[in-house]
């Protein structure tokens, strides 16, 4: 993919072109808002990372410029600021995703990631297939390898997004945040009791595991390792 | 800050304006008064001495200049308060009281008013006079004329009152501005001391309230209530600084000493690992305090108090209820959420998830295996048609049968990062019980701590937000 990072502070700069490239992605950097914008509108970039802090030009206002200019590039926010207020105004302000600092590498990436496939259009899918288990929602059924499972509207809810996402990183606040709509720190890990559980219903019995942990950031649901 | 000088304030403006306004007004209104009456008087007088002339001349119809001469002079002897004048075609006196033609008698002038003098016992007197005149077949003169000192003394009379009440009116005028003002702005300047001294030294201190002074009280009692309010920042600021110091420190000094003492010498690969590995788990958990500390920072210092709504507790409550209803079941506790209806409050849904979830936390963390896990919310009672406001709101009652917390703790409860004894092994730092309370005063509720069964071993811990009625919009 290619990657704009907006980041004024070189060293966490140079920390995020690192681990980008690691993971094989195009990254270009602009240690400014102005020269930021012009990149922007002058490249086609898959996703950004925009700092709110930035000399020259504000990051919330870059995004509302670039949004002026009809530049729907989706935007990741980087910031310190981390209240509702501050997430509600970055997202008002054009933002598709807002990440606080300090953050987990591996969370960004997931965000990244889910950022660049929700952009991607694709026809509107009422039934959701993930090697054999299959979900459809419209009857709200499951089924893997043709047996049905029970699963509560929760499960569902968790096993949706979880497919929805296929393959991709999933971390722990992106499932607090999208399956339950809370942006609260949990003191106890509650999402891994419900990932535990769901894997009980639809993994246990089943030969291949769908549903594996990536150490240190969160959970992927993927028919091959 | 300077005393505010009493000729360039607002108050002694405000009252000059109104008093110059008024007396304007006032004594334009009597002077108004009293030249329409002056001006009748004159009318009346110039009416009188035109009848008096149209006599006359009805006179000299019938008689002619010898009778017209004969009347003149009769009337001129007898009547003191009239003057008469007749002349011939060259200027000779005829008859009457006048030695001579006064020259405001100019053809043109219908009436005219002049002086003359007249001999008395006292001397000679300066009177005054107003007349008419017309002119007699032949080149004759005749002219009338009335006295009007006692006119002229009325008037002056007036001008004496208009002027002694636009002096007292002024004299009062300007020792009632003076009075006012500096009245008013004694205690505007004794509010501004006060408030000097406080904000240079004792945060102590208040403004006094004035015995009489309704609006200036109002404005003492609002300053006062900003002042409690900058001193509980102010205490709140040295809290949360005492607190980053001692709580960070510590952590900070320990991920220190790991990587240092990994550093003294030589070590594998997975030896390194593993130490980096514990210092990013360090620092995780540092970041954690600092947001939780922050958090409470925030909430305190009111200032999370804009852009709450009003919005459904129950939903919250059932959300996050949801949310650790596994961890429940895991840890071998019954959980029950108990909502009838909802029960709306006024606030901001992120924080009182939260709170919520705090709560919740804490009572699945610290209730052993085979315990009970109960969370109430209670909506505010419905009311009678027409009825008044509520005066109770929305309330959410967390119960468990864990060991609860002794009464003589509760205080201590609250306050940040404190574990109590017969926690110390539980995981998690201390902040989740005083984030609620910071979000409970955010959101004005009142946060209460008791048994939840009394009496019974252990007595559980039955927390309880009290919320204020929902403002009707």
């Amino acid at each position: 993919m290619r990657i704009l990072v907006v980041e004024d502070d070189l060293e966490a700069a140079t920390y995020l072109q690192k681990g980008l490239k690691e993971k094989n992605h195009l990254v270009d950097h602009a240690p400014d808002g102005e020269l930021g914008l012009q990149y922007a509108l002058s490249s086609l970039y898959d996703v950004m990372i925009v700092d709110r802090r930035l000399p020259k030009l504000e990051g919330l206002e870059l995004i509302q410029a670039l949004r002026e200019h009809e530049n729907q590039t989706p935007v990741l926010i980087l910031s310190a600021l981390g209240e509702v207020d501050d997430r509600v105004a970055g997202l008002e302000a054009g933002g598709d995703d807002y990440l606080v600092k300090p953050y987990v590498f591996s969370e960004l990436l997931a965000r990244v990631d889910a950022l660049v496939r929700r952009h991607q259009p694709g026809a509107v899918r009422t039934r959701l297939k993930v090697g054999d288990l299959e979900l459809d929602l419209l009857s709200r059924k499951v089924v893997r390898g043709g047996s049905p499972i029970d699963l509560q509207p929760r499960e569902f809810r968790l096993l949706e997004y979880l497919m929805k996402h296929e393959g991709q990183v999933v971390t722990r606040t992106m499932l607090l945040e999208n399956v339950w709509e809370y942006h609260f720190d949990p003191q106890t890990n509650v999402i891994d009791v419900h990932i535990s559980r769901l894997r009980a219903k639809i993994d246990k019995n089943f030969g291949t595991p769908l549903l594996h942990t990536v150490r240190g950031a969160g959970y992927s649901l993927r028919a091959a390792d | 800050m300077q005393q505010i000088n009493l000729f360039r304030s607002q108050t002694f403006r405000f009252i000059a304006f109104i008093l110059v306004g008024f007396g304007v007004f006032a004594i334009g209104a009597l002077s108004t008064v009293i030249k329409v009456n002056n001006d009748f008087i004159t009318e009346q007088s110039e009416q009188n001495v035109q009848t008096e002339l149209d006599g006359l001349l009805a006179f000299f119809e019938e008689t002619d200049y010898p009778g017209l001469v004969e009347l003149i002079t009769d009337r001129s002897r007898e009547l003191t308060d009239r003057v008469y004048l007749l002349t011939a075609p060259n200027g000779d006196l005829i008859a009457g009281n006048l030695t001579l033609w006064p020259r405001q008698a100019a053809p043109g002038a219908p009436y005219f008013s002049f002086f003359y003098e007249t001999l008395t016992a006292d001397g000679f007197l300066r009177e005054e006079a107003i007349g008419t005149q017309t002119e007699l077949p032949g080149g004759y003169r005749l002219l009338v004329a009335h006295n009007i000192m006692d006119q002229r003394r009325l008037e002056r009379h007036f001008q004496g009152v208009i002027g002694a009440v636009t002096g007292l009116y002024v004299g009062l005028g300007i020792l009632l501005t003076l009075m006012l003002t500096t009245r008013l702005l004694g205690r505007i300047n004794e509010i501004n001391r006060v408030c000097l001294e406080i904000m240079q030294g004792g945060m102590g201190e208040r403004v006094p309230a004035v015995p009489d002074n309704h609006e200036l009280n109002e404005l003492s009692g609002t300053i006062n209530r900003m002042l409690d309010r900058i001193q509980r920042l102010m205490e709140a600021q040295r809290r949360t600084n005492d607190n980053i110091a001692h709580e960070l420190r510590t952590p900070l000094n320990r991920l220190r000493q790991g990587i240092d003492v990994t550093l003294q010498s030589d070590r594998d690969a997975p030896g390194y690992r593993a130490q980096l590995e514990t210092t990013l788990t360090g620092i995780d958990d540092l970041s954690a305090t600092f947001n939780a500390i922050f958090q409470i920072s925030q909430a305190q210092s009111g200032l999370g108090r804009e852009n709450m709504m009003p919005l459904d507790l129950a939903s919250v409550v059932a959300g996050i209820g949801d949310l650790y209803e596994p961890l429940a079941e895991e840890r071998g506790l019954t959980f029950r959420v108990s909502i009838d209806r909802p029960a709306m409050v006024e606030g901001k849904r992120e924080m009182l998830a939260q709170a919520v979830a705090n709560l919740i936390d804490n009572a699945l963390k610290y209730t052993p295996a085979g315990g009970s896990v109960e969370v109430v919310v209670q909506a505010p009672p419905r009311l009678a048609q027409g009825s008044e406001e509520a005066a109770v709101g929305a309330s959410l009652i967390v119960r468990d049968t864990g060991p609860g917390i002794p009464s003589a703790e509760r205080d201590r409860a609250l306050e940040r990062f404190v574990r109590l004894e017969n926690s110390a092994h539980a995981p998690g730092a201390g902040l989740g019980l005083s984030l609620v309370e910071a979000i409970a005063q955010v959101h004005q509720a009142r946060l209460a701590l008791s048994e939840s069964h009394p009496g019974a071993r252990p007595p559980g811990l039955r927390v309880a937000l009290y919320f204020p009625p929902i403002k009707s919009f």
